[in-house]
């Protein structure tokens, strides 16, 4: 047989890796500005650099830019080499040049306030369409080697490649589904219940199939080179592969309990979430026993120590989510500083750790010259992990301790802290710890970003880049293996279909796919389709057009990340929500129908505002949102002083309502025909109002109107199917 | 015609659940069932070396400092 050469692209995997540290430096720098937000509310600085916008900017740069890019320079340096072929340059270079101009992107448009406000999936139709365009791009160029490829046996971190990226496409392109209403702005074209769902199946699904399965690729890949050593059980990987493909689409429904979300959906979410636990700790197992014989290493090299820490950060998150999926447990822990602290120990932990092993195990290797310091290496290891720690153990005490404020009653029956800015103030102090923890974490990463600098200044003039033998390609070689396979079968006559499979990527594909979309269509389907899921209210309207247009403003500004909109059936919410002594209405899934996008919420750093239509007037609204701290001392809400000054685009409006109405939420003739009058007739009268109250005149072609408008509204379509006073 | 959501309201969100967990078992089994057994020590153990087996480029072990 000739043999035949082949010399791998390492400049792809040096631009990605580069890309990895600059990016996480920045998305953890805005994480820790964030951070100090809530701890020093005069921080939030208007319009642009408010709480609101860039928490997106934070959680995006980290997870697409930072794990993204870090995902992207293990596949290409792993698969290469696993195939035994060559990446496509010219499909690499669109690949990186394409993903870094849409991280740009997103770091102008979020500050911008360009967003759909559906989490870490905020970023507007053209960039997804970008997005869409670009891991296509990338699809090809991985599927092309697994073409090419020159060794027979897809290994375990293949597999995971693969799930990643086929899953990744699916549900980016089902959750932004959205109809366009201008350049940068566009409706979900689901609503309320079925948009949540939708959101969730998404958001849950990112963290499996972004930020778990390749990075589990990686350890399966990385872990045995840097231990000099073969994974512990590769029968266990498979296992942990498939349970894992299998069940984690299930899982998106924990995120929703006890909200209008039908209970069967939110029950099965749990099972399975529960379910999660067994092949997440057969693989965290799997990836610590692949060190058996090697700890005395441990001790001296840096890369093991990141690795030993992320897959025991990956047990700890991946127990810790499956209790928080028990509904009993999310009572408590929903809505609350406990999910950060989750997402956290698996962000930084898990994900940082992982990717910074590998780069430390790389950078020898691309740079072609020894590491500048180990010393600096295990510093960044020691400092980072106190900053894990710091900041994850705040935010435990932090999410308790809110959850216990927001439903402790005292001896009388009633609420214990009814003010919720008690249960803000509480927390500032873990704020500070949170920040400190993450300012630790940032230093151990610019610590990092030195030594690599050091070791990429002694590198060669020229890199090396060896040609390595390699047998021929096995689609070349078919005629030859097809004959292997007959005398195959005739030595071992029951051949073992799994191996078959492995052998052929677009069968494994195709499974993967399978098991991903059957899962998928097993819980949407019901969801969409079982017409008594979304039980019709009939006082229920939809939003006036200057409502929602204030509704717009409402999801620029991003207040959802502080606000949820979804009083749960609780005592403690009902009570906590309600007005006039009487308890509110918990939230049912048919006040939601005309909700594009739904804003439900994940976290109250404020109050809920489910039910804040008639709970205070439009004068206080307006000096709340001038300065939150004029109304309610103590406050954390950042000041949007610019919602007095901007005006509104009255000529907008009418294409708003028209994409609504494009969606089927039914306006009368009059507005489809004229949104414009009806909004200034209602600004009008609100204004009239405030100047009643002792406010300012002349708002009556605000922003802020138009916000008060809308949330003057909440709640209060259903308090009138009880027959309430409004 | 049956239409597709009546087809789909046919089942109550219990049964599919119940079907869910159903299938989640077959997947289970079938994927131990094919991959235990001593038949596959041998390959799963060639297949675990092959991230060891790929070391071509520039190595260089320890640091400057
Ligand atoms: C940094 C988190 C944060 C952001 C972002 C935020 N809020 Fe708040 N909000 C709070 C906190 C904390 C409170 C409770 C203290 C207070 O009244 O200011 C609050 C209170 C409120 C209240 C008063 C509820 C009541 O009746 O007691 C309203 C209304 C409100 N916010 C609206 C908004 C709107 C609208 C936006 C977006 C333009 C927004 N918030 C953005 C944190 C935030």
């Amino acid at each position: 047989m000739s043999r035949e050469t082949v010399r791998y692209d390492d400049a792809i995997v040096r631009k990605f890796l580069t890309a990895t540290v600059v990016w996480g430096a920045i998305g953890m720098l805005v994480g820790l500005w964030c951070a100090l937000q809530l701890a020093v509310p005069d921080l939030n600085i208007g319009p642009y650099f408010t709480f609101g916008r860039l928490r997106p900017l934070h959680t995006n740069a980290v997870i697409f830019a930072f794990a993204g890019n870090g995902m992207f320079a293990a596949i290409y340096y792993s698969s290469q080499r696993l195939l035994k072929t060559r990446a496509l340059p010219t499909l690499s270079a669109i690949h990186f040049w394409g993903w870094q101009a849409i991280i740009a992107a997103a770091a102008i448009t979020l500050p911008l306030g360009f967003t759909q406000a559906k989490e870490y999936a905020e970023l507007e139709w053209p960039i997804d369409i970008a997005i869409a365009v670009v891991w296509v791009t990338f699809a090809v160029n991985f599927f092309a080697m697994l073409r090419n490829r020159r060794e027979k046996h897809m290994y375990v971190a293949l597999w995971f490649y693969i799930a990643t990226i086929v899953t990744v496409a699916v549900l980016h392109i089902f959750n932004n589904l959205a109809i366009p209403a201008g350049l940068f702005k566009s409706y979900s074209i689901f609503a309320g219940v079925q948009d949540a769902f939708m959101q969730w199946w998404y958001g849950h699904n990112a963290v499996a199939f972004f930020l778990t399965t390749p990075f589990l690729g990686l350890m399966y890949y990385f872990l045995p080179k840097a231990a000099e050593r073969p994974v512990f059980s590769y029968r266990l990987s498979i296992l942990h592969f498939w349970s894992l493909v299998f069940i984690y689409i299930w899982a998106g429904p924990h995120h929703l309990h006890y909200t209008a979300l039908p209970q069967w959906a939110s029950t099965l979410g749990m099972i399975f979430s529960v379910m999660l636990w067994m092949p997440s700790w057969g693989g965290m197992i799997n990836g610590l026993l692949t060190l058996r014989g090697a700890w005395h290493k441990v001790a001296e090299e840096p890369v093991l120590k990141f690795f030993v820490v992320a897959i025991t950060f990956y047990g700890m998150s991946t127990f810790e989510g499956p209790m928080l999926s028990v509904k009993s447990v999310n009572a408590l822990s929903h809505y609350t500083d406990w999910n950060i602290a989750h997402v956290h120990g698996g962000a930084l932990g898990w994900v940082g750790f992982m990717v910074f092993g590998m780069i430390y195990w790389l950078i020898p290797r691309l740079y072609q010259a020894p590491l500048y310091s180990k010393k600096l290496a295990s510093i960044h290891f020691w400092v980072a992990t106190i900053g894990i720690v710091l900041y994850v153990v705040s935010m435990w005490a932090a999410g308790i301790t809110q959850g216990l404020m927001w439903r402790a009653f005292d001896a009388t029956g009633r609420l214990q802290y009814p003010d919720f800015l008690d249960t803000v103030t509480r927390l500032i102090p873990m704020y500070w710890v949170r920040a400190l923890g993450g300012a630790l974490y940032i230093t151990g990463v610019l610590i990092g970003a030195y030594n690599i600098y050091k070791t990429w200044k002694a590198r060669p003039a020229t890199y090396e880049e060896p040609e390595i033998e390699v047998p021929p390609m096995i689609r070349e070689a078919k005629a030859a293996v097809k004959q292997e396979r007959v005398l195959e079968r005739q030595a071992q006559p029951r051949e073992h279909i799994h191996r078959r499979w492995e052998g052929m990527p677009m069968v494994f594909t195709v499974l993967t796919v399978v098991a991903v979309i059957t899962a998928s269509a097993f819980e949407i389907i019901p969801t969409f389709l079982i017409g008594d899921n979304v039980p019709k209210i009939a006082s229920v309207k939809p939003y006036t057009p200057l409502e929602l247009y204030g509704r717009d403003i409402y999801i620029k500004e991003g207040c959802y990340n502080c606000h949820s909109q979804m009083v749960r059936p609780f005592l403690d919410e009902t009570v906590r929500y309600g007005q006039g002594g009487v308890p509110a209405e918990y939230s049912k899934p048919g006040e939601f129908i005309y909700d594009h996008p739904f804003q439900w919420g994940s976290k109250r750093t404020g109050p809920d505002l489910a039910r804040e239509g008639g709970r205070r007037d439009e004068l206080w609204h307006l000096r709340h949102m001038e300065e939150p701290r004029g109304t309610s001392p103590g406050s954390v809400m950042p000041a949007y002083p610019h919602l007095l000054e901007d005006r509104i685009p009255f000529d907008s409006l009418q294409s708003r309502v028209d994409a609504m109405a494009m969606l089927g939420v039914p306006y009368g003739k009059a507005i489809l025909e004229d949104a414009t009058v009806s909004a200034k007739q209602q600004a009008g009268e609100l204004s009239a109002k405030l100047v009643t109250q002792g406010g300012p005149q002349g708002m009556e072609d605000r922003d802020i109107i138009a916000l008060i408008a809308y949330l003057q509204r909440l709640g209060v379509d259903i308090r009138q199917a009880k027959g309430g006073t409004q | 015609m049956i239409r597709f959501s009546e087809l789909v309201s046919a089942l109550s969100p219990t049964q599919y659940a119940e079907l869910a967990l159903v299938l989640f078992v077959l997947v289970f089994v079938g994927v131990a069932f094919r991959h235990g057994g001593k038949r596959r020590a041998t390959e799963h153990a060639e297949a675990a070396q092959l991230p060891l087996a790929d070391d071509t480029g520039w190595v260089s072990k320890g640091a400057r400092r």
